[in-house]
């Protein structure tokens, strides 16, 4: 079993934790799951398949780079993300598709998006909130 | 099998009544539907209530205000579909020859949560990492746009188009008519929709009375509107690509709604649909086969979807004018359909409306393109 984030480092606060593991070289990857039964794949990992109700589900890394499906940039909702907020969901290159925050200006409907760490908002407390995100392959 | 039928509707104002109790916002709907069916309370063996956020027992604590206790009550919570899933419910008692005379109320208290976007379960993966509703919707209308070339223009005239029906409509929590112009310098909420392009949060209540074939010809004081089709149905969940331009489950239920009533899209006069933003009711154009896929842009802009149109979509305004008290909203919109068949509907009246359907959709899930949808088509 890969050492999701969660389960390394509980004392900082984590959005979207049980996706987020340990890969081989200590780097963070994008943790899903596959269920033997119907051999969907999906983000984030699962104890019973949501699509046939398999209860042997395997952790799966997922793909790190996928298409951005659709995006919109929201000026409301919770006031512990960062406002304005991008929002978007990215298709993997295995066919998952994962909710994600977006890093970047500007953003473009079919463009290469690729998946990092970041801090992604901050609590009343003053506690930053640490989460995936998917950035523009370029970097930018 | 009794057929089901419609032969008392009434509403309370949608609006903001912060200082009301839901039961107050409510019994005055449910005394106006009796009295609009010419029934005594008594004589009603059911109800049904509709409500997403009321909490515990919202039918009990209406109809103990006006002494209709001791009857069988079920409470129906199915998010924004709540009372159009009560409804369902209903019609079903009805035809199985359970009940002859049912009462559905919808009734929803939103500013009791203090304003801003639809709580959604905590627990959902989605709403955890700060999904909303209203971001759900704007990532449906960046796709289409992308897919589609639909303009912003043509997205803020949905909003334009039943501000002005709803201006038309006493029941409508919005009275004022609005631009283009004016609908796109509105404050931004998720982009591409400003704040008059989303439906506002507000109170109300709506309550109809079905009755079988046998009591609607001892009390229908008015011409009872049949019941052709009433469906209801769940999304289903997918981790993989979906295509947000086309909802499914509405597309599903259409199909499924268009063939329990013997009817298409080309014999429908009038559509109240889940307009809760503006990108919205162009998708159902296409769910529902008023126009072809793409082309919702180009149909509303002509006018066919007007009043006056080939099918008039939101003749009340919609959840966009009117308002979306949510477990309140199905309901209201049958309440419409109702009115539009007898053809009591004024500056507002669709002309020679025969055939008429209602559809909410709800619930924000993650996977799910909505949660519950429930569709009805109503005839005269």
């Amino acid at each position: 079993m890969l050492e999701t984030l969660d389960r390394a480092v509980g004392g900082e606060r984590l959005i979207g934790a049980a996706a987020i593991a340990r890969g081989a070289n200590g780097e963070p990857v994008l943790l899903g799951c596959k269920c033997t039964a119907c051999q969907k794949e999906m983000v984030p990992p699962v104890s019973v398949c949501p699509v046939c109700g398999g209860e042997d589900m395997r952790e799966a890394v997922q793909p790190d780079e996928g298409v951005l499906y659709s995006y919109t940039v929201v000026h409301v909702g919770p006031k512990r993300f960062r406002r304005p907020l991008a929002l978007g969901y990215v298709d993997l290159d295995n066919g998952v598709r994962v909710f994600s925050h977006l890093e970047g200006d500007t953003f473009k409907i079919g463009e290469r998006m690729k998946f990092d760490v970041a801090i992604v908002g901050r609590d009343p407390d003053e506690t930053d909130l640490t989460g995936y995100v998917f950035r523009k392959e370029n970097g930018q | 099998m009794s057929q089901a039928n419609i032969i008392g509707v009434g509403m309370t104002r949608f609006g903001k009544y912060p200082e009301s109790h839901l039961a107050d916002i409510a019994w005055p709907a449910v005394k106006s539907a009796l009295a609009d069916a010419g029934i005594e309370p008594g004589a009603i063996q059911a109800a049904y209530c509709g409500s997403a956020l009321g909490g515990m027992m919202v039918g009990q604590s209406i109809l103990a205000r006006i002494g209709m206790t001791g009857i069988p009550i079920t409470n129906v919570e199915n998010a924004c579909s709540s009372s159009s899933t009560a409804l369902q419910q209903a019609v079903m008692a009805v035809r199985a020859g359970k009940y002859d005379t049912v009462l559905v109320i919808g009734a929803e208290k939103l500013t009791a949560l203090g304003g801003g976007t639809l709580p959604l379960n905590e627990d959902d993966w989605e709403a955890s990492q700060g999904m909303v509703m209203p971001a759900l919707y704007a990532m449906r209308a960046m796709r289409y746009m992308h897919d589609y070339g639909l303009t912003r223009e043509q997205l803020a005239l949905v909003s334009v188009k039943n501000r002005a029906n709803g201006a038309k409509n006493p029941d409508a929590q919005m009275q004022k008519p609005v631009t283009v112009e004016e609908v796109l310098a509105s404050r931004p909420v998720a982009d591409p929709f400003t704040l008059l392009q989303c439906c506002p949060t507000g109170d109300g209540a709506a309550a109809i009375i079905v009755a079988s074939d046998k009591a609607a010809k001892k009390y229908a004081g008015k011409h009872p509107i049949r019941v052709l089709a009433s469906d209801l149905t769940s999304g289903r969940f997918t981790p993989g690509f979906r295509d947000m331009t086309s909802p499914e489950i509405t597309v599903r239920g259409s199909a499924e709604a268009y063939e329990e009533a013997g009817v298409g899209p080309q014999d429908i006069n009038l559509a109240e649909v889940h307009d809760a933003f503006s990108i919205a009711e162009l998708i159902y154009y296409e769910a529902f086969g008023f126009c072809a896929r793409g082309e919702a842009g180009a149909f509303l802009e002509s006018g066919a979807s007007a009043i006056n149109g080939k099918v008039a979509v939101n003749p009340s305004g919609g959840l966009l004018a009117k308002g979306h008290p949510v477990g309140a909203t199905g309901a209201a919109q049958v309440v419409e359909v109702v009115r539009q068949l007898r053809g009591e509907c004024g500056a507002r009246q669709v002309p020679d409306a025969k055939v008429g359907l209602t559809h909410a959709t709800g619930g924000g899930l993650a996977g799910f393109d909505h949660g519950a949808c429930s569709i009805h088509i109503l005839a005269r």
